[in-house]
């Protein structure tokens, strides 16, 4: 049996003791919750060098805590070391301050771009570097690629918009984007639409890029386009470009996510930038004929260029038809035609023609007169050449009439 | 003819047995499980056929012979003289039946805990049905279910899985209002894993908070808990009883993978007008209930949180959450073998989980609708339950002032449930049809995403009790589903009292759930409770298969205690894809999963006191192709605990009775939850598709990551304490509670924002005090 007393005394001993385990909870288990993971990679650095730019802009942003951003300028050093020159480039901080940033609610968002207008040389290996006081630097190699040549050949199997023309490029190891810029007019002035194109896969040095004469989207309320150039764009990188899920912007693990920085997370590219110009080209001569007509884009080769006008008055005319075609006799076998349109400024270029060779310049208007139903003009014929190699020659065309001004 | 019976029965089963294999690839379930529970079910059945002809039984309703009210629980018991024949537990709706009687007199004795036995005496013819209904009265019995004079508040009452919880256990827990609650409850129980004091949801052994059926009369309800975590639209005025099932629960249940919380609310009062108004710092509410007519009771019940208005005082900040609920509940009464309901439910949460966020907030609301009806009958039909229900959530969040977040579902259902004895045998049987609207619209940082889906679902199940004298029970059964899609889900319980005493029990159960539903809600966030239901009909549905084993044993008068593990395989399982982006994902993936765990519980019981201590260990873990989740890990199958993986917890609950005040506290203990590490913020552009101009926008902010979900956030521990005092007063009865949350003020984090870099932390010290008035 027990006593009030000893039943009092057994309550008070467990609530003491009771009481004794709670306070040494609360003290042994208090912890310091640290969020972030400690790291070494300390920047975030994304950009390119390309040597066809005229400014080089890298954006570097230092692994910060919290997602809001800050205008003051970032105690760090970026630059760029030439490894066989010797080279060293400092690149400038410029802060971008962007109005609305959905993500934070912030009013602003600030992100620091540095930037060069120092040339960047092809086939030039450099060295990145981002420093800070604290931490170490964040750092990568960007090899430039070479200066490459670029043949563009011409199927002459089917001249249809979809038929597939190539590109032939040695000299870079890896080509990283292939693009085609249309420039165009209609109804609503001129127009630039860019088109995408595989590019090949491997590193071997010598690609065939397949690209077609796609025709631009119409823009809405502007009638139909008419496409007066064409250039191709071959972007070469000397280390293989990005590409996979590992590289996605939204991948996850961080010691895993691909990156070519030192102690850094992100990209930074070296690429070189070689646009060239997609002409048509047709190739007359007795079968069986070639099935591409090649040009090559060099410095020995000519450009011809020249304003289409109407005799009467000088009113220039966009829309005209230019061919320009080997005269035979000249050692070819086979003759190239190089057809052309004016662009709103009445303006044709011809490029990639090879020189010492004689040309005959054929151009035309396709208007018709309303009233009679007659066309206007008439065919404006004439000779050129032989064209100086590197030569830029110019020719403007009066095309006569066939109906009185 | 016995034998040739069963011969006939398993040839047929063997011969159905190939097509069940070539069956079973597509339906998603073992063979062999489907033709032995089959066989189990055939033998069964079969074996009754000639010894039933002669055989009588004895069924009946046990109520409330004040209220009407069903009585669950009852022990009936069938006595030939001194000796005890047969006896059986009335069911939730009172229900029990006893079969395979050879006739004769016997006395019918009914106990429903410690109110004055009921004896009867009565006679069975051959192949007779008797339907003899129980009305019991006695001054100990509050016969709404609000007190029960059970030893020390009531012990936990186990049994194939279930746990069955009375209003009485709701009140040993702390709650910061003047009446219990069962999501405070639930918090206590072994494998059930909560995110703090906030946010309403609720992980069970490793499932996710959509993974749990939560019933209120027989109506889904999606979305019950409030966000303020220590309520639900479950008081403890409101609730009749709770059956709880952690995992194995029948095929009477299915479109879940986790749990079961099958709510019955009581009736109004048919006798008396009563109410109950209770108020407090944290939560005022309103219980009015009484006669309509002769055969009808109604009652009505409203409750509204406080903790914004009074936070600012006692706390010095807002707490920004708010909630509230309303019920209307319509009951017959008196009409002879037919009981019938209706209910009206509303409830309406809205807050700031993160008090400082001023620009993000969760909504959600609820509507059910239900009406149920319980006859029993004179036949081989005994007891048939139907329901109808009509059930909608809709879930609302503003992330951050941008991402508009919207998520609806809502479900038109009918379903049917009865009881039989077929040759002597219990047969449970019933069937599901439904048509539900899941629909999400999710405008965030790269645009809209939209879905709409509309389902209609066929099911059915039958079960079967098959027993060895009183010390073993099998239940093997089979869910039988034809839309949306085919499927089988065989399940087995059993309960086995080796020793022959039914304070020594070990019990098993084992089986298939299959999910088709889907709760995606942003896993790298464990406190994110915006929930996106969804329904895919391309990808397959979710596929657990779990087994529980457990021993539950009383020692002495006082002390009780069970030990239970569980393990789980799981297949398809559905998570959003991830991505360093801040979105919010609804572009599914599936992974597999392992679950396992052991549940530890020792009570102890007193006239005065009533304690208990549990502890939890669970191991979760998903794994999946890193190809599926449209992000890149760095490995090609990827292994992580979810953010819902507790490895311990431990709750210790005591109630002491010390002249005319109860003193209650609860001392919880939680391992941290996981998380993903990251090592800060930065802006990503995609040279993937092409050279990018880093002058011509911001790039898009990413946090840059660590593996998924492999550390850990901070333990978690809080003490909660209250003493109540009841006074008698003219009106009735007036109950005062006071109370702290927290006592020792423990920092414990809700959340750790790291877009800010700010900590949330769940509540601090906070007293509280409440005043209860239940007046006649």
């Amino acid at each position: 049996m027990v006593t009030s007393k000893r039943r009092s005394t057994t309550v008070r001993s467990a609530w003491s003791l009771f009481a004794v385990i709670v306070a040494l909870l609360q003290v042994a288990c208090d912890e310091t919750f640290v969020a972030l993971a400690e790291s070494e990679r300390t920047f975030s650095v994304f950009g390119y060098l390309d040597p066809a730019a005229d400014t080089q802009w890298v954006r570097v942003t230092p692994t910060r805590p919290v997602i809001f951003t800050s205008r003051e300028p970032l105690s760090a050093t970026v630059e760029l070391k030439a490894l066989g020159s010797g080279k060293t480039i400092v690149l400038r901080d410029s802060v971008f301050a962007f109005p609305v940033f959905q993500q934070t609610g912030a009013d602003s968002f600030y992100v620091h771009n540095f930037w060069t207008d120092e040339p960047i040389e092809p086939g030039e290996v450099y060295e990145f570097k981002a420093s800070a006081p604290d931490g170490l630097p964040a750092t990568a190699t960007v090899a430039i690629p070479a200066e490459f040549p670029i043949t563009v050949a011409l199927n002459q199997v089917s001249q249809a918009a979809s038929s597939v023309d190539q590109a032939r490029v040695d000299g870079t190891a890896h080509i990283a984007f292939v693009r085609v810029d249309v420039y165009f007019h209609d109804g609503c002035g001129n127009g630039l639409q860019v088109q995408n194109f595989p590019a090949p896969r491997n590193g071997s040095g010598s690609h065939v890029v397949q690209v077609s004469k796609l025709n631009p989207l119409a823009r809405e309320g502007c009638g139909d386009a008419r496409v007066h150039r064409r250039m191709l764009r071959i972007i070469g990188s000397q280390e293989p470009w990005p590409t996979g899920p590992q590289f996605d912007i939204g991948a996850l693990g961080a010691s895993a996510i691909p990156t070519n920085l030192t102690n850094g997370v992100g990209f930074l590219g070296g690429v070189l930038t070689r646009t060239v110009p997609y002409e048509p080209c047709t190739l007359i001569g007795p079968d069986p004929r070639p099935t591409h007509c090649e040009l090559s884009y060099g410095p020995e080769k000519a450009t011809v260029r020249g304003i289409l006008t109407d005799v009467c008055g000088a009113r220039i005319l966009p829309n005209g038809e230019i061919a320009l075609e080997e005269l035979p006799g000249q050692g070819q076998t086979h003759r190239k035609m190089r057809p052309a349109t004016t662009d709103l400024t009445g303006l044709f270029v011809i490029q990639g023609l090879d020189p010492g060779l004689v040309y005959e310049l054929r151009a035309t208007h396709l208007e018709r007169d309303p009233d009679l139903d007659e066309p206007v003009f008439d065919v404006y014929v004439d000779t050129i050449g032989p064209l100086a190699p590197g030569g830029e020659h110019t020719h403007n065309v009066s095309v006569p009439r066939l109906l009185p001004c | 003819m016995l034998t040739r019976f069963r011969h006939w029965t398993l040839s047929r089963v063997a011969a159905s047995a190939r097509a069940l294999r070539a069956e079973s690839a597509s339906l998603l379930v073992p063979a062999w499980l489907v033709i032995a529970i089959g066989a189990l079910l055939g033998v069964g059945l079969s074996a009754r056929p000639a010894m039933a002809v002669q055989q009588a039984s004895l069924q009946g309703i046990v109520s409330s012979g004040r209220t009407g009210a069903p009585l669950e629980g009852t022990i009936i018991v069938l006595l030939s003289g001194d000796e005890e024949l047969r006896s059986t537990v009335s069911d939730r709706n009172g229900f029990y039946q006893i079969g395979g009687i050879a006739p004769g007199d016997y006395t019918l004795r009914a106990q429903y805990f410690s109110v004055q036995p009921f004896e009867q005496t009565v006679t069975l013819s051959p192949g007779e049905l008797v339907t003899f209904n129980i009305e019991l009265s006695g001054d100990a019995i509050s016969l709404e279910g609000i007190t029960v004079t059970a030893p020390g508040g009531g012990g936990v009452v186990r049994n194939l899985g279930r746990q069955r919880i009375t209003p009485a256990q709701l009140r040993t827990v702390p709650v910061p209002s003047g009446t219990g609650d069962l999501a405070t409850y639930l918090q206590t129980l072994p494998g059930v894993v909560t995110t703090g004091d906030r946010g309403g949801q609720i992980f069970i052994r490793g499932g996710t908070a959509a993974d749990n059926l939560i019933l209120i009369d027989g109506a889904p309800i999606f979305q019950p808990f409030h966000i303020f975590g220590f309520y639900s639209v479950f008081p403890e005025d409101l609730v009749s009883s709770v059956d709880f099932y952690a995992g194995g629960f029948g095929p009477r249940y299915t479109g879940r993978s986790s749990s079961v919380i099958d709510v019955q609310l009581r009736d109004g009062d048919p006798t008396t007008y009563r109410s109950i108004w209770s108020g407090g710092l944290f939560l005022a509410e309103g219980l009015v209930e009484g006669p309509l007519g002769d055969h009808f009771s109604w009652l009505v019940s409203g409750r509204r949180s406080l903790v914004e208005e009074t936070s600012r005082f006692l706390l010095g900040n807002t707490q920004p959450i708010t909630f509230s609920s309303q019920l209307l509940k319509v009951s017959t009464h008196d009409i002879e073998n037919l009981r019938c309901s209706g209910l009206a439910l509303r409830t309406s949460d809205k807050g700031r989980l993160d008090p400082e966020a001023w620009d993000s907030y969760v909504a959600w609301r609820n509507l059910v609708l239900g009406g149920r009806c319980v006859a029993l009958f004179n036949s081989w039909l005994r007891l048939v339950e139907i329901n109808f229900s009509y059930s909608r959530v809709e879930n609302n969040a503003v992330i951050r002032g941008s991402g508009d977040l919207l998520s609806a579902i809502r479900r038109l259902q009918h379903d049917a449930h009865t009881t039989n004895m077929i040759w002597g045998l219990p047969l449970y049987a019933g069937y599901v049809i439904y048509v539900e609207l899941v629909d999400h619209h999710i405008v965030e940082l790269f645009g809209l995403q939209r879905s709409v889906a509309d389902v209609s679902g066929i099911g059915g199940y039958v079960e079967t009790s098959l027993g060895v004298e009183d010390y073993l029970e099998v239940r093997p059964g089979v869910a039988l589903t034809a839309l949306p899609r085919r499927g089988a889900e065989p399940r087995i319980r059993a309960s086995l009292q080796p020793f022959g005493r039914p304070s020594e029990k070990l019990q098993a159960a084992f089986g298939v759930y299959l999910q088709d539903l889907v709760g995606a809600s942003d896993m790298r966030d464990v406190s994110s409770v915006f929930v996106s239901w969804m329904r895919d009909p391309d990808l397959p549905p979710m596929v657990a298969v779990q087994g529980m084993m457990g021993w539950q044993q009383t020692l002495g008068d006082a002390v009780n205690w069970s030990l239970e593990g569980y393990y789980k395989r799981l297949r398809d399982v559905s998570v959003p894809k991830w991505s360093a982006v801040a979105e919010f994902g609804t572009e599914l993936t599936k992974v597999d999963g392992e679950a396992y765990g052991l549940d530890a519980r020792v009570e102890w019981t007193t006239p005065r006191f009533y304690g208990f201590a549990g502890y939890s260990y669970g191991w979760v873990e998903y794994e999946g192709d890193s190809e599926e989740f449209g992000t890149w890990f760095g490995e090609t199958i990827q292994r992580f605990h979810p953010p819902h993986d507790r490895r311990h917890q431990a709750n210790v609950v005591a109630n002491l009775e010390v002249a005319d005040f109860t003193a209650s506290l609860r001392w919880q203990f939680g391992s941290g939850l996981p998380y993903t590490r990251p090592l800060g913020f930065d802006e990503a552009f995609d040279f993937r598709r092409d050279l990018q101009d880093v002058t011509a926008g911001t790039g898009t902010t990413r946090m840059i990551l660590d593996r998924p979900f492999t550390h850990r956030l901070p333990l978690t521990h809080r003490l909660d304490i209250a003493v109540r005092r009841s006074f008698a007063v003219k009106s009735g009865v007036l109950e005062i509670t006071a109370g702290a949350i927290n006592v020792y003020d423990r920092r414990n984090m809700f959340f750790y924002d790291l877009y800010s870099g700010r900590r949330v932390d769940q509540l601090p010290l906070m007293p509280y005090a409440a005043i209860t008035l239940r007046a006649d």
